[in-house]
């Protein structure tokens, strides 16, 4: 993933490539900021997408397709037949770039990092799963950590960013997928949103696991007010502190719905949890302060990115505008 | 002899014949009628063997949105959401905006109030139509019950074409009353039809977008004359090619419409800029 909390050597590749091939991309603010400073160094551009209005509508294209992206992408590997070039150094770029700037967080940390939730729990499934997400800084987290290995498996509400999205995705998902794993990811925010839903789950006993990232109130906001607004937790500070999650999936027929908050015990309730047959709800008490690194603010280049305590970073950041002019 | 049925059996039996298999639904007043006709459709089903359709029942309508985004998503079949008139339709313009932002194939059936009760503040009405033009990939208010089955069925392909989108059709409860035959088959003309998009999306393209750039770089001033009949999107929204115009195209194609029914007589279009260097 790359862009506003892209991997950091995702954005440096942007940063340093000649040539783009954006297949299905819309260049939209979280990915292209400045648009103008996108991939400053790029010569070309091409752009395959299937609705021709996307072509050019952010970012101006040298080459744009209208098409399938399948059958495009086809069609254009046997235009190039026969065409040759060696990338070796710039694969060699990546994969030290990948070395040196991977995601990482505070891993001797004793509070609960949500990022090594997310480890465990790749552990556990190994990616053989249907992912939900609900908005904020657990999607975020979802999207640089959790381990995909099948189309159709991360559902998230990407552009119009819907808290609530997560547990009602998962139903659906569930009902037009029996026979796999659907996990919910949620933030306690999100999943306030549409929390009479967990009665769905349980009325048609679907066997969807719902995991909620706790931090006590909206994490993704408390960040920005940090950044952006000097730490005036200005409504942020109001609301999450006397919910009892466990409490309330049990009001709705959960037979399996426990709280966790020592670390040592990550790994094997998880395992419990996903390995439950029925409905299961687990609520993880994580670091109320873990942020979302790196972080490239609204309406910055990708030279603004900062990496945070755990990612070392290429250079140092130039400066940040310090106020959010944009969202 | 055909038999004749009601509004809401034919709605049903489209969704059916659609491959509908999961309806995700709320239900309230204006609804009513087609919630009853799924289940004598599911009862018939019974009788016969054949696979019924399963109604699932959230909290919320937005629920109901968001279940049938994740069936789509996790699918890549249209999903479905069946609600009741004013909060129920209002409580979908959510999700019907978040399937738009993301391209995601779903349609969505609201109750409305009688067609003579429309526009006079009736309980539980609101402007679905006006509500979710601005945020749905398309949508239909039946007026015209001898349309009914043709609307739902062109739903679908809207839907499901081009670029993947919500499509909303709200239809009055009267109209769910109302008595005909089901066709099982026929789709609306739709003058900006997205069906033809299809065209667009066919790789050839490809290649005669090559010849078109052949052409373009041996001319000085080249201009292309062609129909917007296959284009819709093309000439709509014009926000979204505001970039267009100070786009610095090596060579800019014009594209000039021959359909009488355009109102946009002259579009810069940017197939690609030619790279001649």
């Amino acid at each position: 993933m790359l862009g506003m909390h892209g991997a950091a050597y995702a954005n440096y590749a942007v940063e340093d490539c000649d040539f783009v091939i954006a297949v299905a991309s819309r260049f939209d603010d979280r990915v292209a900021g400045k648009p103008k400073e996108w991939a400053p160094h790029a010569r070309a551009i091409a752009h395959i997408d299937i609705d021709f209005a996307e072509l050019g509508k952010v970012k101006p294209v040298n080459w744009g397709h209208v098409g399938d992206a399948k059958a495009a992408l086809a069609d254009l590997l046997a235009a190039g037949t026969g065409f040759k070039k060696d990338f070796s150094a710039w694969r060699a770029h990546l994969d030290k770039m990948k070395k040196e700037h991977p995601h990482n967080y505070a891993r001797e940390s004793e509070l609960i990092q949500p990022q090594y939730v997310l480890e465990c729990l790749n552990e556990v499934v190994h990616g053989d799963a249907i992912f939900t997400t609900g908005v904020g800084q657990h999607q975020m987290w979802a999207a640089q950590y959790v381990a995909l290995k099948n189309a159709r498996s991360f559902l998230t509400s990407g552009s119009m960013g819907t808290m609530g999205f997560g547990l009602p995705a998962a139903i659906g998902a569930q009902f037009a997928n029996p026979d796999k794993t659907v996990i919910n990811i949620d933030g306690d925010g999100s999943i306030r949103m549409n929390l009479g839903e967990l009665e769905t789950v349980t009325t048609y006993n679907l066997p969807v696991k719902i995991l909620v990232l706790n931090n006590s109130g909206d994490g993704m906001v408390r960040q920005w007010q940090r950044l952006f607004f000097a730490e005036r937790f200005c409504g942020s500070d109001k609301s999450l502190h006397k919910k009892d999650f466990v409490k309330a999936a049990e009001a709705d027929g959960f037979e399996f719905a426990k709280r966790l908050s020592d670390k040592a015990q990550v790994q094997d309730v998880l395992k419990q949890f996903v390995d439950y047959p029925g409905p299961a709800f687990l609520e993880v008490v994580i670091d109320q302060n873990a942020c979302v690194y790196p972080m490239i603010g609204p309406g910055s280049g990708y030279k603004e990115m900062v990496t945070g305590e755990f990612i070392p970073a290429r250079a140092v950041a130039a400066q940040s505008a310090g106020k959010a002019d944009l969202f | 002899m055909t038999q004749t049925i009601s509004g809401g059996d034919i709605i049903v039996r489209t969704l059916a014949g659609e491959g509908v298999d999961t309806i995700f639904g709320y239900s309230g007043g204006a609804i009513l009628p087609t919630y009853d006709s799924i289940f004598r459709f599911n009862e018939d089903c019974e009788k016969s063997g054949q696979r019924p359709i399963q109604l699932i029942v959230p909290a919320s309508e937005q629920g109901a949105g968001f279940m049938a985004a994740g069936y789509a998503r996790s699918t890549g079949k249209v999903g479905v959401f069946l609600v009741t008139s004013g909060p129920g339709a209002t409580n979908c313009v959510t999700p019907i905006r978040d399937c738009m932002a993301d391209s995601v194939p779903v349609v969505l059936i609201t109750g409305q109030v009688p067609r003579a009760a429309l526009g006079s503040d009736a309980f539980q009405e609101a402007p679905v139509f006006s509500l979710m033009s601005t945020c749905a990939k398309h949508a239909f208010l039946v007026t015209d019950p001898e349309e009914l089955e043709a609307t739902v069925r062109s739903a679908f392909e809207i839907a499901r074409s081009g670029r993947p989108g919500p499509v909303v059709v709200d239809i009055p409860k009267d109209v769910q009353n109302w008595m005909g035959e089901y066709q099982g088959k026929g789709s609306l003309t739709l003058r900006a039809s997205h069906r033809n998009m299809g065209r667009h999306s066919s790789t050839c393209w490809l290649r005669a977008n090559v010849r078109c750039f052949t052409l373009a770089a041996e001319s000085s001033i080249p201009a292309l004359r062609m129909s917007c009949a296959g284009s819709p999107r093309l000439l709509e929204f014009p926000s979204r090619r505001r970039s267009w115009a100070s786009a610095p195209w090596t060579a800019r194609i014009r594209c000039r419409c021959t359909c009488s029914a355009c109102t946009v007589p002259r579009t810069p279009t940017m197939l690609s800029k030619i790279v001649t260097s």
